[in-house]
Order: structure tokens, then sequence, then C-alpha cells
């Protein structure tokens, strides 16, 4: 596989995919060494599949058939994709279980140092770690294997699934009947008043003719997603879209397609690039100082400051090219490259950039009263529980899914 | 996406048996596309089946010599993630 390093793929396809600059001779180069090297192809396929028979492609049909007719959707189990070290574990583990969250708990590490002992798991808690970064769909792939149950989510460590959340999500999926399950964790709607998924806008916008697209790049939704992605990225950032996968383990699909991720909530697929998961209402990114308690010990922030910074700096040359864009272009980039130097030799400016917000990496923080997006045509129990108590009904006949 | 096209035509034209580029996708996501296939030479097979169902769509990822995916800028990349749990090679 062939890719760019641009903002999120890096991290997407780690180790196991080769890349390239995005212009032609770039491309030309890079296909002919893969190309020429069948053995390392070869190679790549192996990492990109380390997890055996499954496959990850958007939830359709055959599984929204499924639910309907009943299945064995009776608990979901967590499989955590993480780039810290194994040492770091425990204290994941130990915030797992004070969440109560989920039945069980997979962590796979994804850093590139190996470990020479991973860590006493709790009960129902496992880490597996690769001793390489075989990125995040080579890392997913072993955890969900690894994994028990029909159902999976593979949530970023720093995500923070606050009791309340599955049910408020049933709530809100009721409007997507059929048995469509929700996927990755919302863009934030405060900040530009966004109503419809930005990425609907953008890719709309650019099936427009050129002159429409004048016009059209004014209406707010546009206007924002470009303010947004012009954004150097020092404030929120909302593209949050992998964060938090639901999966269902097809067991009844013959091989290779085991494993069926939704990739998008909105209702039609292609508004699934940037615009995905709708269904969580108030879910934030954030930059600020509590959450990196989370994220210190989800990723490495010197790592990811420097990758976060690079892409920004990327996109803004691509972006705004030519004289008129200099000073949006250059003036931040330089900013940012500053910091990524300093970041990548000074472990405490990426700490410390962690803590004051300002120089950090991502942070999803899910507050109470927002939802990661779970489930289907379901009528959610509202009163059988306790106060707390997570139980989501997908059918009247079914039983419910216990996330305690 | 002509940038892509124009490196697999530098890249392959040269070889005995040159790979072909499968372009899946609607139309209209680039108004560059059209000029770079024109300037295809003859010899090398470039093909559009245009939208793939998700159902094909396995196989196309999974049954690829190599994947291209030379985006600039992506706010997750899921075509990536799902090209390797399909056993793409990279």
């Amino acid at each position: 596989m062939l890719t760019t390093r641009r903002l999120s793929c890096p991290e997407v396809g780690g180790d196991a995919v080769a890349y390239t600059e995005p212009d032609a001779e770039s491309i030309a180069v890079a296909l002919r060494e893969l190309l020429d090297d069948s053995g390392s192809r070869e190679a790549g396929r192996g990492r990109a599949r380390p997890g055996g028979r499954i496959h990850l492609a958007a939830l359709r049909a055959p599984a929204r058939r499924g639910l309907r007719k009943g299945g064995s959707m009776t608990a979901l189990t967590v499989v955590t994709v993480t780039y810290s070290p194994v040492r770091r574990w425990p204290s994941s583990w130990t915030r797992w279980r004070k969440r109560r969250a989920a039945r069980s708990t997979s962590f796979a590490d994804n850093v590139r140092s190996t470990a020479r002992s991973t860590p006493r798991a709790p009960p129902r808690r496992a880490g597996r770690p690769t001793g390489g970064n075989v990125g995040y769909g080579g890392r997913s792939n072993i955890g969900v294997a690894a994994s028990s149950g029909e159902f999976v989510v593979i949530v970023n460590p720093d995500v923070v699934w606050e009791p309340g959340s599955p049910r408020r999500a049933a709530r809100r999926s009721d409007p997507l009947a059929a048995g469509r399950l929700a996927g990755s964790v919302d863009q934030d709607t405060g900040r530009h008043g966004l109503s419809v998924g930005a990425g609907a806008a953008f890719a709309r916008t650019r099936h427009r003719p050129r002159a429409v697209r004048v016009v059209v790049a004014l209406e707010p939704v546009t206007a924002s997603y470009r303010r947004e992605r012009g954004d150097l990225g020092e404030g929120p950032n909302r593209l949050l879209s992998g964060s938090c996968l639901l999966v269902r383990r097809a067991r009844s699909t013959p091989s290779p397609a085991s494993i069926r991720p939704t990739s998008c909530t909105s209702r039609r697929r292609p508004r699934r690039a940037a615009g995905q998961g709708r269904l969580a209402e108030r879910v934030r990114a954030d930059r600020g100082r509590r959450p990196y308690r989370w994220t210190r010990d989800g990723r490495d922030p010197a790592r990811m400051a420097v990758e976060h910074h690079r892409s920004a700096w990327i996109y803004l040359a691509s972006r705004y090219p030519g004289r008129r864009w200099a000073p949006l272009r250059w003036v931040p980039a330089r900013r940012a490259q500053g910091r990524s130097l300093l970041a990548r030799r000074v472990r405490s400016v990426a700490q410390g950039g962690a803590r004051s917000g300002a120089n950090s990496p991502l942070a999803v923080v899910i507050r109470r009263g927002s939802a990661i997006g779970i489930v289907g045509h379901a009528a959610h129990d509202e009163g059988d529980h306790g106060a707390g108590d997570e139980a989501v009904h997908v059918a009247p006949d079914r039983p419910p899914i216990r996330l305690r | 996406m002509p940038n892509l096209i124009r490196g697999w035509v530098a890249a392959v034209a040269q070889r005995p048996n040159p790979p072909a580029l499968v372009i899946a996708g609607g139309r209209g996501w680039d108004d560059g596309v059209d000029a770079a296939i024109a300037s295809v030479p003859t010899g090398l097979v470039l093909r559009r089946p245009g939208y793939l169902p998700l159902d094909q769509v396995p196989a196309l990822l999974g049954g690829a010599e190599v994947l291209a995916y030379p985006s600039l800028g992506e706010g997750f990349g899921l075509p990536v993630l799902e090209a390797m749990a399909c056993g793409q090679r990279c």
C-alpha cells in the first residue's frame, strides 16, 4: 500500500505501508520500488494483517439483516489501540476498571519499542504488545482477533467514555432505523454551530463547477470547514473520525470478511469523508489541562506533537499556495516547525505543551451528556436497571447489551 | 488524482507487463482527472468502474497488486485501514 504522510495517514498506516509525496514524480518512484520488490510487498502484507482472517469493511445490508433477526449482541468488548509503552498500561487498566464501561478490555501496544515483559493484567483485561508499529489497522485486527464477543468497540485510549453515553447514543440513533450501527466520535458542533457534517459540505462543494464553488464556499458549513482545516491546530481539532468504531463480528460471513466496522453514520456513504459519527451530540476535542492526564498515558506526546505540526504545515503549504497566502502559510508554519523540532529533542517541551494545551496531541473528551455512537433500531432500556447501569436493547425480543 | 495517473504512467510505461490502474469512486472530485487520463499512452490499461458497492470493495482492495492512496489530507484515512484489513500489500 502506498500513501502519504499527510494528517492521519501515517498513524493509520504505521510501518506497514509505504509512503510518498503526492507529486507525480515521487509517486512514480515509489510505485517502481513497490512493483520491483515483491518481497517487500509480501512482508507488508503480513504486517498489515497480523490478525489473520479478519477484514474490515463497512456495515452493510447483511449485518443489518442480522440485527433485525436478532443475534447475540449481549456485551461489548473494548479494544484500545495505544501507542503508550507497556509499562504505562496498568494505569490505563485502572481507569477502564473505574469506568466499568465494558465487559472486557484489550489494550494493544503499537509503539516501536519492544517490551520485555507484559505487566500482569487485571481480570478481563489483556495487553498485547506488537513490538512494532503495524499501524492502526493492523493493531485493530490483532485486538479484535484476540477479543471475544460479537460486538467490539475499537477506541483510542484518550476517549473518555462517560456513564450514560451508550444509552444516549441509542436514543439518538432511533431515527436511523434498520439496525444501523454507529461509528466514530463526532466532530464538535459548538464552535461554529455546524448542523450537518462538514465533510458533506466539502464534498458537495467539490462537485460543483468552479464558478459555483466561490458562492458555495461562503455558506456557513463550508466556510466553517475551511476555517477549521485552515487552523493550524492550536485550538480544538474536531476531525475525530476513527477515534471510536463499533464493529460487529459477522461470524456467518465467509472469510475473509469477518469483521465489519461501520464506516459512517451519515445516511449516505459519500458523506463519510470527514463527516462521520453524526450520532454523538456534544463530543468535544480538547487541548485543555485535565484531558492530558489521560492523553499522556495514551500517546507519546513528543511523537504526536511532531506529527501534528508536520501535518499541519504540509496541509497549509498545499492548501494555500502562492504569494497571496504566504503570511498565512509561513508564519504559523515556522512556528510549528520550531515547536516540532523542540518537541523532538526536548521531551519536556512536548509534555509541557501538553499540560499547557499549546503544543499537545489530540485528546478527546466525551462529557457527560454526550455520546459515543452506538446502536441500531434500538429501543433502549429506561427503567429496569439501577442508576448508572448501562443496558441497551437492540430489539424487544433480544437481551440487552449490558455494559457493567 | 492527476498526479497519481501521471506517476503510474511514468512508473509502468516501460515495464513488460504493465499493471492496470483502477480508479474506483464516483466522478467529479477533480477537474484534472479527465485531462490526465487523456494523456495516458496506448498500451496501458486504465479502468474507471465508478462507484463500487461496498460488498465489492474488499475484493478490490485485497486483490490489487498495489493500492495507492496519495491523499493530500485525511481526517482519518479509513480506506488505508480498510485496505490493510483486506490484506493489502504495502
